[in-house]
């Protein structure tokens, strides 16, 4: 009988330390892969004489500070609702966490107008290191954020069952860190491409 | 629910497709392994046929795959041999074999745990592999043929211009695909080896096999990032119009850097050859201790050798590049940082000799690999020496030398080590033991062709052969080396016949074996203390650890030489 209870206590044990572990490791990962990013945008920003290359346009400022802004609005608030949600205020977890959703739909949408804007004022992928840095790294970017955005989707619908801080609140933190580590990321964007 | 534990699976697809059993993942992993093996095994043999008898049909069953030139490999081809050669054996049957694999395997059952803490990830990973090895396979059938631009896919071989066929892009898409895997797998290690040991396995208790896994899985998820970017990059330059790699009259506005991609293989490419080596070691350093019947010499010098190396790995990849006209002062840089792992290297290898040295040592068939690998390792790791420094290399660079290092280092090496891993663990694995007899014949003859192949190809390298030639005997300046390259083919072939009394003591074992009990070679580990084959939660109880894994002839221990790490020593 020993035996047995010993293998349901395992059972029962939910290491949360694990899981932070394991996303930690996870989000290093891919500090790493936009690292990688950045390095190759540097390596070729450091061979043009003077940047942007010669022929190529300013690219916009005012379109993606606001955008900044919104994406760290949008991590701000998840903050906000995963506390009230950790202060078992259910009603203003659900409240908080559509408007960090809202907010990251915004930037998905106003980064589509960036890239339109962009465009036409004749930076295309194809025109020369600018338009390869330029689309690729807003481009990865952007499709994490709408894997971002599934993830809280899928936090959305959890919260709107009625799903117990006890029950959810690791899954949510978890969600919370690789959203922030998007914005984090972004912010890194937004400074090395249209701020440096 | 997230738990360390799930339930027996009833149904065949849980069971055995759809499995988070550790134990039944590994073996998932150990099918992809052996089938690439054989499939880079195959290559080898065609690359080494062509080049010693460029124009000639390959025998029995070249026709199969060059119906068109009758059986003799045409130069296109070859150059897609040596690609895929490198890429299978590397990402497709190496490093599903000893990560995969032997990861899975042993991780939890050494330390002492019920599975890996993420099981479904874990079966996300392997399944990962599965398509990524699927989508390589079949890039072997699209237009123009698979990838041809070397393992390392330089640009602009392998940009649009250099190799317009799908083949450079899927294979770009196959291995982003299996590192996405390897790096699932690693979350995974090194959580569970943190989370999962039993209680009292501290650091320094945890076997050196185990060792080498966590620090390896460490680097995977570090590096592999680097080159799943680059590669994306590259993939954006070849179907998206970028230019990140492109550079010259073809790209008018700003030009990109094909150098740059060299950068960003080799930041991961480096750290690639140690995340393949490092399991090796751990492995060849605790079975030295086990069949020597004594304490691995030095056992926690070792570990920190292997942090040491682990750390420099990162830094040292510039010396794949020192004819690119980097910096001078990169260049010395990366020459003297390079150096410096040969100490930590020296010392562990000292440690192993030490760990035999006045050894009762029985000279099993894992002894024998293990062995193999002390021997072949110490031959690479001298060669390197010649590579990592400057003036020497540019002499060497491109040259068969460069293929026999890398060979004895990371490919024999890693694969002695699977083989030792194999012929030691099949009892634990599949609760049957292999042949000795054959185990030992395989070694007989495999060891010494291999030596051969390999020595003989760091002489010719030495002696102006360079690599990924296509017809040697087209070059006056080579024509005297075609008596070499026509030994280390023979050596090859014996090499690559041998393989099959692997093959099929493997199958008939695996039916047909004497069942195995519980600890068949008398040794300390956790995994030794359970049934062959292991119950699905691995240990009823999880064993409290008293001490490291070396205890050998304890003065206190009556009638066994040994003294598991479970057991406490009697006072």
């Amino acid at each position: 009988m020993e035996k047995t209870a010993s293998v349901a206590d395992t059972m029962e044990r939910r290491d949360e330390t694990g899981s932070y572990l394991g996303m930690s490791i996870a989000m290093a990962s891919w500090a790493m892969f936009f690292a990688t990013l950045f390095l190759s945008y540097l390596v070729l920003r450091g061979r043009e004489s003077i940047w942007p290359p010669a022929g190529m346009p300013e690219l916009p400022l005012a379109l993606p500070l606001f955008n900044t802004l919104v994406l760290i609005a949008s991590s701000v608030t998840l903050e906000q609702g995963i506390r009230a949600f950790r202060g078992g205020s259910l009603i203003r977890y659900r409240q908080k966490l559509l408007l960090a959703v809202v907010c990251g739909m915004i930037f998905l949408g106003l980064q589509l107008a960036l890239w339109r804007s962009v465009s036409t004022i004749g930076v295309l992928v194809g025109s020369g290191t600018l338009g390869s840095v330029f689309y690729t790294m807003t481009g990865f970017h952007a499709v994490h954020v709408v894997g971002g955005l599934i993830a809280l989707i899928t936090l959305v619908s959890r919260a709107w069952r009625g799903v117990t801080p006890d029950a959810g609140l690791l899954r949510a933190r978890l969600i919370a860190i690789f959203w922030h580590f998007l914005t984090v990321v972004w912010v890194m964007i937004f400074l090395a491409i249209f701020i440096l | 629910m997230r738990g360390t534990i799930h339930p027996a699976p009833e149904s065949f697809w849980k069971k055995y497709v759809f499995s988070t059993d550790h134990k039944v993942i590994a073996k998932q992993f150990l099918l992809i392994g052996f089938t690439f093996l054989g499939l880079g095994g195959l290559q080898a043999m065609l690359i080494r046929w062509t080049l010693a008898f460029p124009g000639n049909d390959f025998p029995l069953i070249g026709r199969l795959f060059y119906p068109d030139s009758g059986g003799v490999v045409p130069p296109d081809s070859y150059t897609m041999l040596f690609t895929m050669h490198g890429t299978i054996m590397i990402f497709f049957a190496i490093t599903p074999l000893l990560i995969g694999a032997f990861g899975n395997f042993l991780i939890p059952l050494m330390i002492g745990g019920r599975d890996m803490i993420f099981p479904k990830l874990n079966m996300l990973s392997v399944w990962t592999m599965f398509l990524a090895s699927a989508v390589i396979f079949f890039s072997f059938f699209v237009p123009l043929g698979a990838a041809a631009s070397g393992w390392t896919a330089y640009p602009t071989l392998s940009t649009e211009i250099g190799y317009p066929g799908a083949g450079q892009t899927l294979w770009c898409i196959a291995i982003i695909l299996a590192g996405t895997s390897t790096l699932m797998g690693a979350i995974n290690y090194i959580t569970t080896i943190i989370r999962l040991r039993a209680p009292g396995m501290n650091y320094f208790r945890m076997p050196l096999t185990i060792w080498g896994l966590w620090l390896t899985s460490i680097l995977n998820a570090l590096f592999v990032p680097v080159i799943a970017a680059g590669l994306l990059l590259l993939i954006m330059d070849r179907s998206f119009g970028t230019q990140f790699f492109l550079a010259g009259a073809t790209i008018p506005q700003g030009a990109g850097d094909p150098i740059l991609f060299q950068h960003l293989f080799w930041i991961f490419g480096h750290p690639e050859v140690y995340i393949l080596i490092l399991p090796a070691w751990g492995i060849v350093s605790d079975l030295l201790s086990f069949f020597s019947r004594k304490p691995a010499f030095g056992a926690k010098a070792t570990a920190l050798c292997m942090v040491t190396i682990t750390v420099l790995s990162g830094v040292v990849y510039g010396h794949h590049m020192f004819t690119t006209g980097m910096s001078a002062l990169l260049t010395r840089s990366f020459m003297l940082l390079t150096m410096l792992i040969s100490i930590p290297s020296s010392i562990f290898f000292l440690n192993w000799l030490g760990t035999l040295w006045r050894g009762a040592i029985r000279f099993t068939t894992p002894m024998l690999w293990a062995l193999g690998v002390v021997v072949v390792f110490g031959l690479g790791g001298l060669t390197g020496l010649f590579l990592a420094t400057t003036s020497s290399d540019i002499y060497l660079h491109d040259t068969a030398f460069v293929v026999g290092h890398f060979h004895l280092t990371m490919a024999a090496s890693v694969l002695f080590g699977a083989f030792a891993a194999i012929y030691f663990w099949f009892p634990k694995m599949f609760g049957r033991s292999m042949s000795e007899l054959w185990g030992k014949t395989h070694f007989a003859l495999t060891f010494p062709p291999l030596l051969i192949v390999f020595i003989l190809m760091l002489v010719a390298g030495n002696a102006g052969m360079p690599r990924r030639i296509y017809d040697p005997s087209q070059y006056d300046f080579l024509k005297h080396l075609i008596p070499i390259t026509r030994a280390i083919t023979y050596s090859a072939l014996v090499l690559g016949a041998a393989q099959f009394i692997f093959l099929f003591n493997f199958l008939i074992s695996l039916f047909k074996g004497k069942k195995a009990p519980a600890n068949p070679w008398e040794v300390t580990t956790l995994e030794w203390s359970v049934p062959s084959p292991p119950p699905h939660h691995n240990f009823e109880t999880i064993p409290a650890v008293y001490h490291g894994p070396y205890e050998f002839n304890r003065p206190r221990v009556k009638d066994k030489d040994w003294l598991g790490q479970h057991e406490q020593e009697p006072s």
